[in-house]
């Protein structure tokens, strides 16, 4: 008998969920909204989507997988989840290294007096009662108490459904809440209600999300977790190449399943916040105004536009300029006719999330007359890595392909921020080699941060050359012909009682993604005929920014010499941009600016870009002091 | 003399200092060194060298990438003189290269060019972001033995696909040999689309052409 669904059951996580023979067990996973890791956007390629299968029949083993396994794992039926295809029913185990983990999320930044001109405000509206001499409809009613204050009001149909249960519920006394000239929510007047906005930072990797009150401007509440689609690949690419790869979630970019997983979580994060706040009195009514920042693919995923045109040179965006989308039209959990604000794009790989992170970082040297003439450089390391440079007055940025190296990705140890990560790693004059976890916890890996203080140390103790070669210079050194590995911790010492160890490998890749950042550094500056001593400021946002010891980045090359006091590593600046922007008009005004204004350099066919990138590969000499 | 000339050329490849290729370079023409025999003692070696190191995990894409810049520098010197003196490298076989409509990754397919340049090979390339109607006009044009397709996406490798279909429809997939690479293509991808080679890197993607042109 053959069967056109069959039944996957997914341990440990105990979800079941039914696919064709043609959808693989990583579409499974995905479909049941368990996230398994892939890099690769599920080609065969990452290795990451390891899973066994306890029962059943699966497709036959890939070529691809024949690699990835050895025979005694065929044996024990370990497969690549994107590879394997079911034939019955079966039971698959996912091992808690395919799964994606919690971890720490980055969402602390700083907090600059802001300024007060939100674009939503509240105020009270006295409503005459109808009666058998006054037969005017709610609306009518709700028009004349208005009359003085707002001639040609907008009403939004969801506060047309409400209008005649709250008129009669709160004795005809209502807070009336305005977009512009647009009401967008009505809410009952006493006590007084809080107004919320919502201000939203959507990474490739993780979200970060935040709670304003619109009146005080203070922040009530924060939530951060890792962007759901992660499941549908690590990077921008292999998630555009998931929706290329199934037509059927092409036809509505507003219910692919990438569209629906961000929102899903954005919800998530939602109620988190309501249920930390506890106030009887706040709920997804009260959030009236929002902003949502991305790059431009996380930003066109949310706002269910198509993103394949992304995928493909020349990367040009289905729009750039700054949106206003109904709350209620993609599902976003909060008032219905609330106007989810995203600011303008730049260009295919600099997004919203750029323009927002420039306002608390570039835009008061820009602003300020006296400091407007300043050199500064701010730059977001990331998946992507965006870079701008304000010179002579004027903003020019680039976009780097640093890779998922810096997040763990590739690298052997490589994990991202989570508890028992490596975070820094000193090496002694004496060649003792000290470290320190997250949460304190036993060593199990290593975070973005410490392998580039692993890398900067190996290479400041000679155990490392200036190419990146091994050195026999330490008993921890392990060099046998192509393998070369440096134990960092030993296997008594960890969490899981294997050596903790950086590779040849490993090296290679961060040489591979410092040296892409150097590149667009180096082109952005001699674009403006300016060194890097010439900075004023050099700014640093984002959250592997945040943790990273400058020095560990000047001394590989990442960055270039810059005295350190005049480096401001600032935390999330793109997540305090988008509260920026929820609390003042203004500040939408200059998203606009900015973004229009902005000179984007293409590094990819920029002619510098090669010898750039191959003059940074290695590591700069070491008389510089820092 | 030409001797440490030769050795300065080789050891400033393998060393990964590009600006010293291209100085070595010039120092050898002034001394009135044959082009030729600055390619073929001088740089030719050197690249071998840096290939063997990769091959057996002593160097990485980095050093690779910076004796390819250090090759390229070299040739910008070199190819002029060639030129005047009408004379052609001897070739092991001609391979057209591109990267794929699309995409316009440079590094990979360009480190790719190189090796099979040191290694003997004709190579015309065609840069990137391709159309296939172009592979197919400079195929026909230029009958190469080997075709390379580079893409660096997964939104852009389906194009070698796209090209290896084009090739059949104009009648012209048998006179050709196809290689294709990148980072996110893999063996069974290549055997999916139909492709006569497949390699993981610029050496490995050196030793198939060998192969292919071999027959």
């Amino acid at each position: 008998m053959t069967s056109d669904r069959f039944t996957i059951h997914l341990q440990p996580i105990g979800r079941r969920i039914q696919i064709r023979p043609d959808q693989s067990i990583l579409e499974a996973a995905q479909l049941a909204g368990v996230e398994i890791n892939s890099v690769c956007g599920g080609v065969g390629l990452c290795e990451a989507c390891r899973v066994r299968v306890i029962k059943g029949q699966l497709s036959d083993p890939t070529l691809d997988e024949q690699n990835a396994f050895s025979t005694d794992e065929v044996r024990q039926g370990f497969r690549l989840a994107c590879q394997a295809y079911p034939q019955s029913d079966v039971v698959i185990d996912i091992p808690p290294e395919s799964l994606s983990t919690p971890q720490r999320l980055q969402l602390e930044s700083q907090q600059k007096s802001q300024e007060l001109d939100p674009v939503v405000r509240q105020s009270t509206v006295e409503i005459q009662p109808p009666s058998i001499e006054d037969l005017r409809s709610d609306v009518t009613r709700l028009r004349a108490a208005l009359q003085p204050e707002a001639g040609n009001l907008e009403l939004d149909y969801c506060v047309i459904q409400k209008l005649p249960g709250l008129c009669r519920s709160s004795g005809w006394k209502i807070q009336a809440i305005f977009h512009q000239s647009k009401l967008i929510q009505i809410l009952p007047a006493t006590p007084r209600p809080r107004i919320l906005g919502l201000a939203v930072d959507i990474g490739t990797t993780k979200v970060a999300a935040y709670f304003v009150d619109i009146e005080s401007g203070g922040i009530l509440a924060q939530a951060g977790s890792m962007n759901p689609q992660i499941a549908f690949g690590e990077d921008v690419i292999s998630r555009i190449s998931y929706l290329i790869n199934h037509p059927d979630q092409r036809k509505h970019p507003n219910q692919n399943l990438l569209h629906q997983r961000i929102i899903e979580g954005l919800n998530k994060l939602i109620d988190k916040m309501l249920s930390e706040i506890a106030d009887p009195l706040i709920s997804h009514e009260n959030i009236v105004d929002a902003v949502v920042v991305g790059n431009t693919a996380m930003h066109h995923l949310f706002a269910g536009l198509p993103v394949e045109q992304l995928g493909i040179s020349p990367y040009v965006p289905a729009v750039s300029e700054a949106l206003y989308i109904p709350a209620k039209d993609i599902g976003l959990a909060i008032a219905p006719a609330a106007l989810v604000y995203l600011p303008p794009n730049i260009a295919g790989y600099v997004g919203a999330d750029h323009v927002a992170m420039l306002l608390p970082t570039i835009y008061p040297y820009y602003s300020d007359s006296d400091k407007k003439h300043s050199k500064v450089m701010a730059i977001d390391i990331g998946t992507n890595t965006e870079i701008s440079l304000l010179n002579n007055g004027k903003i020019t940025s680039c976009s780097c392909a640093s890779g998922p190296a810096f997040e763990g990705a590739h690298i052997q140890f490589g994990m991202r921020a989570a508890p028992g990560a490596i975070e820094k790693i000193q090496i002694t004059p004496e060649k003792k080699i000290l470290y320190k976890t997250i949460g304190d916890q036993e060593p199990v890996g290593l975070c973005g941060s410490g392998i580039l203080d692993a890398i900067a140390e190996m290479y400041s103790a000679n155990l490392i050359d200036s190419k990146g070669m091994f050195l026999n210079n330490h008993p921890n050194m392990h060099i046998e012909g192509r393998n070369m590995e440096f134990v960092l911790v030993p296997a008594e010492e960890s969490g899981h009682h294997q050596e903790i160890v950086l590779t040849r490998r490993d090296v290679n890749e961060i040489q591979l993604a410092k040296g892409a950042i150097r590149a667009g550094i180096n082109i952005l500056l001699a674009e403006a005929g300016l060194m890097a001593q010439d900075l004023d400021a050099f700014i640093i946002a984002g959250a592997f920014g945040t943790y990273i010891d400058i020095r560990s980045a000047m001394k590989i090359g990442m960055f270039p010499f810059v005295p350190l006091e005049r480096c401001h590593q600032v935390g999330n600046a793109a997540g305090a941009g988008a509260r920026q922007m929820l609390l003042s008009k203004r500040y939408r005004q200059i998203a606009s600016e900015l973004a229009n204004q902005i000179h984007y350099i293409e590094l990819s066919n920029h002619p510098k870009f090669a010898d750039e990138f191959s003059k940074s590969l290695f590591f700069p000499a070491k008389e510089l002091s820092i | 003399m030409s001797q440490e000339i030769f050795a300065k050329l080789t050891n400033s490849l393998v060393d990964g200092d590009p600006d010293a290729t291209f100085e070595a370079t010039k120092e050898a023409l002034a001394a009135g060194i044959e082009p030729m025999a600055i390619i073929k003692e001088g740089l030719i070696p050197g690249m071998n060298i840096v290939g063997e190191k990769f091959s057996c995990g002593e160097y990485f894409l980095p050093d690779l990438i910076i004796a390819a810049d250090g090759m390229q520098k070299a040739m910008v010197l070199l190819e002029p003189e060639l030129l005047k003196r009408q004379q052609a490298i001897e070739s092991a076989g001609t391979v057209l290269l591109g990267t794929v409509k699309g995409d316009i990754h440079e590094i990979g397919k360009s480190l790719v060019g190189t090796m099979l340049s040191a290694n003997g090979f004709k190579v015309h390339d065609l840069g990137v972001d391709v159309p296939t109607e172009t592979f197919i006009a400079k195929v026909q044009e230029m009958k190469p033995d080997i075709l390379g397709l580079s893409a660096l996406l997964t939104t852009t490798m389906v194009m070698q696909r796209e090209v290896i279909k084009a090739l059949a429809e104009a009648g012209i997939r048998d006179q050709v040999k196809v290689m294709v690479g990148g980072a996110p293509v893999t063996r069974s991808w290549a055997e999916e689309i139909g492709a006569d080679g497949y390699a993981e890197d610029a050496m490995g993607a050196v030793q198939i052409a060998r192969q292919l042109v071999g027959k």
